[in-house]
């Protein structure tokens, strides 16, 4: 009696299982259509193709724009997944590893694009851009995506580490911006600004990864002529002049109460945020932050008064500092190769950039968008920053440079903090270069 | 020669009812049975073999060659693992004591009647049921040295004259994850205390109190006996979590500055994520997991007794 009431129930719930499984039918429709008698035999209709995007959301609204149009002209649709800054490399990397997570195209930054392009998961699409076209790209951003002499992206934006000023207190303080040509023209401005109390601080310094290096100690350098390195990484930097005069500037500003010691817990997006309070002169960000900081009235409080110079230099060298730019790769997993370079050829169109570019984000990657006349009218300041990026190069690719980062990031904080003297510093660095190399 | 017949021994039979009931158990555990293994029994093997290869994700070209324990020798000779171990030592003697003592001291208050009482108890859970990521960001905007509120609030009451750097110190630094890691996990430990207390029966405490007895002594004598099981239950969970911690450290200061909250759970991560050495990162995942099993058992053998009224 039991076991058959066991099977009784069991059978209930079974069948309960496959009703709620069934595909539920359409409610029919009050009069049935009439279906128009074909006269030929049709054709199969096409599976419609989606392509798969992993990118960060920055762009979020130049890439939605252009995948709508994109649709809308080729029936093909884009499906676009956006994770953010912090998040995306680890997200890309153990999609990659995983096999590609059925995504077609990949956002690859230049920080990335050796450590991904090492582990051989994306297409070379030499093809995209052919030697004779290669001119109409910026030299230096078509070689960061080459790896073993093949593209391995296509290039979307390009930005670098730029100065910032605030100009109102700059007058207040009676220096002009074109004064500042040098490091030391900037220390000495930093004391003018503190003799006559126009604001807190002179400069909001960013000494938190991973914003550092870019966008203040590795350019502070570099626009000094130096570099960090020799080709095969072994360091170089306290061989010269520069490492050890950005330590002790970090150094002397601190104690002299010129840069805010703040930084030392900031990162470079918190260091825009700094700046946008208004209360210090100078900052050196990303070309997202400076514009952010002139354009942007949720994030700046000083829109219309950020104007822009070349990062100091030293002696003969004018300027200096080090670029970025994003990349969009095409993987070797994706089953619509043919659409995803569509596409891909569509979002890096000179039309698309220049989209870009006016709504005041990054530079773009075509060299006759930078003189454009429309792109200049709607972006304040787009000469200046455009004229800092031909004195830039990228950073070095070695595969530990990302922790070096951090070491740098820690070397600089450790001055800032009083834990250890500018030649400390740098001597601890470089036994962490070494470190780092070794392992 | 006459052989001896040996009895044989009864045949014992299993009713059809408990043969029956014992086939279905074995079907309803099968699903979860298989789901563990899957997700915790696979990964755990892996993840050990994964340890004693060499896997670097960015370098595919070189495969994945058996290295034996020479990850694990690596690891133990990093300087940056070393002073993540103290770090991480610190981080979780100074957590775990202050939340067990708050909890316990909250647990004894919301243990006491009054108006209230109910509404009290679920506000102090509130923290508990914020994400921990959430958790990292709330404090990175309270403790952030140009616009934070713990800033402007202390400034505010006169208590400082001019801004602090919260997270510019390491050691300041480390004290302030553990401040975020207290507020956020105090609530469930003190929600076990809270259930402990309420086992312990009032007699004990009447009869003490007309022996004469303190509410100290009671605390000591009745209170602290008796919910040592749950004590137990509490320092060896929080340890287990404290020594895991990733997420509030990643949201709130990523390890800095100058590696100063670089616990073992983030260090993992950057072999793992940031320098790709996926043999490496398991291998200090293994190491953690050996040095938590044997707290456990230290934690057992220390305070764990079983409870009889």
């Amino acid at each position: 009696m039991r076991t058959q009431f066991r099977l009784i129930v069991s059978l209930a719930v079974f069948a309960l299982l496959l009703v709620a499984c069934a595909t539920p039918t359409a409610a029919p429709t009050e009069a049935p259509q009439v279906q128009p008698v074909a006269t030929e035999e049709p054709a199969a209709p096409a599976e419609a193709v989606t392509i798969r995007m992993l990118v960060r959301p920055d762009e979020g609204g130049n890439v939605a724009k252009y995948a709508e149009q994109f649709k809308q002209e080729t029936g093909i649709n884009v499906a676009v997944d956006f994770v953010g800054w912090a998040e995306i490399h680890d997200k890309t990397v153990t999609t990659l590893a995983s096999g590609g997570g059925g995504y077609d195209i990949v956002f690859i930054p230049n920080a990335n694009a050796f450590e991904f392009a090492s582990g051989g998961w994306f297409e070379p699409i030499d093809d995209m851009i052919p030697a004779a076209e290669r001119d109409l790209w910026l030299a230096a951003v078509v070689d960061m995506y080459t790896h073993e002499g093949s593209l391995i992206a296509m290039p979307w934006y390009s930005g670098g580490a730029h100065f910032v000023y605030n100009s109102e207190i700059l007058e207040k303080a009676g220096v002009s911006p074109e004064e500042v040509v040098t490091w030391d023209d900037f220390m000495a401005a930093c004391q003018k600004i503190k003799e006559t109390s126009a604001a807190e601080f002179c400069f909001s310094p960013s000494a938190k990864y991973p914003g550092n290096f870019y966008y203040n100690f590795g350019s502070m350098v570099r626009s000094q002529g130096e570099t960090f390195f020799d080709a095969e990484g072994n360091p170089t930097f306290q061989n010269g002049q520069a490492a050890l005069n950005v330590m002790e500037m970090y150094d002397t500003g601190i104690k002299e109460g010129y840069f805010d010691p703040a930084g030392i817990a900031l990162d470079d997006y918190e260091t825009l945020i700094a700046f946008g309070t208004g209360k210090t002169a100078f900052m050196i960000n990303s070309t997202w932050s400076a514009t952010q900081a002139n354009r942007n009235a949720e994030l700046s409080a000083v829109t219309g008064n950020a104007g822009y110079i070349l990062i100091p230099g030293a002696g003969e060298v004018r300027s200096g500092g080090y670029i970025y730019a994003g990349g969009l790769g095409l993987l070797k997993t994706s089953e619509h190769k043919a659409e995803a370079k569509q596409f891909l050829t569509y979002l890096t169109s000179e039309e698309a950039q220049k989209h870009h570019a006016m709504e005041g984000g990054n530079l773009p990657t075509r060299v006759a968008l930078f003189t454009d006349a429309e792109i200049a009218a709607a972006w304040p300041g787009f000469e200046t920053l455009a004229a800092q990026l031909p004195y830039g190069e990228f950073p070095p690719k070695f595969l530990w440079f990302e922790e070096w980062r951090r070491s740098a990031a820690s070397a600089v904080q450790d001055v800032m903090g009083g834990r250890k003297d500018p030649q400390a510093a740098i001597d601890w660095l470089v036994e962490e270069t070494n470190r780092l190399k070794a392992q | 020669m006459g052989s001896i017949a040996v009895p044989k021994p009864p045949r014992r039979y299993m009713s059809r009812r408990k043969r029956e009931d014992l086939i279905l158990a074995a079907i309803l555990l099968a699903p979860a049975t298989l789901i563990i293994a899957l997700v915790t029994l696979y990964p755990f093997l892996r993840s050990f073999w994964i340890s004693l290869h060499k896997w670097n994700l960015s370098r595919p070209q070189e495969g994945r060659p058996f290295v034996g324990l020479d990850n694990y020798i690596q690891t133990i000779q990093d300087p940056l693992f070393l002073d993540s171990l103290q770090v991480t030592l610190m981080f979780v003697v100074a957590a775990v004591t202050l939340e067990i003592l708050l909890a316990i001291g909250i647990a004894l208050m919301l243990n006491r009647p009054f108006r209230g009482q109910w509404l009290m108890r679920m506000v102090a859970l509130i923290p508990w049921a914020i994400p921990s990521v959430v958790n990292g960001i709330m404090w990175k905007w309270i403790l952030n040295p140009s616009y934070g509120s713990l800033n402007g609030l202390l400034y505010s009451l006169g208590i400082i004259d001019q801004y602090i750097i919260w997270l510019g110190d390491p050691k300041l630094a480390l004290a302030m994850v553990v401040v975020a890691d207290i507020w956020k996990e105090t609530p469930f430990i003190m929600l076990l205390f809270l259930a402990a207390l309420q086992t312990i029966p009032h007699d004990l405490y009447e009869a003490a109190r007309v022996d004469g007895s303190t509410a100290v002594q009671s605390f000591f004598h009745i209170t602290l006996p008796l919910i040592r099981p749950t004590l137990f239950v509490a320092v060896a969970l929080r340890t287990i979590w404290a020594l895991k911690s990733f997420d509030l450290i990643y949201t709130l200061t990523a390890g800095g500055p100058s590696s100063g909250t670089t616990v073992v759970g983030y260090y993992t991560y950057l072999k793992s994520f940031v320098s790709l050495q996926l043999g490496r990162g398991a291998s200090v995942a293994y190491i953690m997991t050996f040095a938590v099993l044997l707290l456990v058992i230290v934690y057992q053998r220390a305070l764990y007794r079983e409870v009889r009224y």
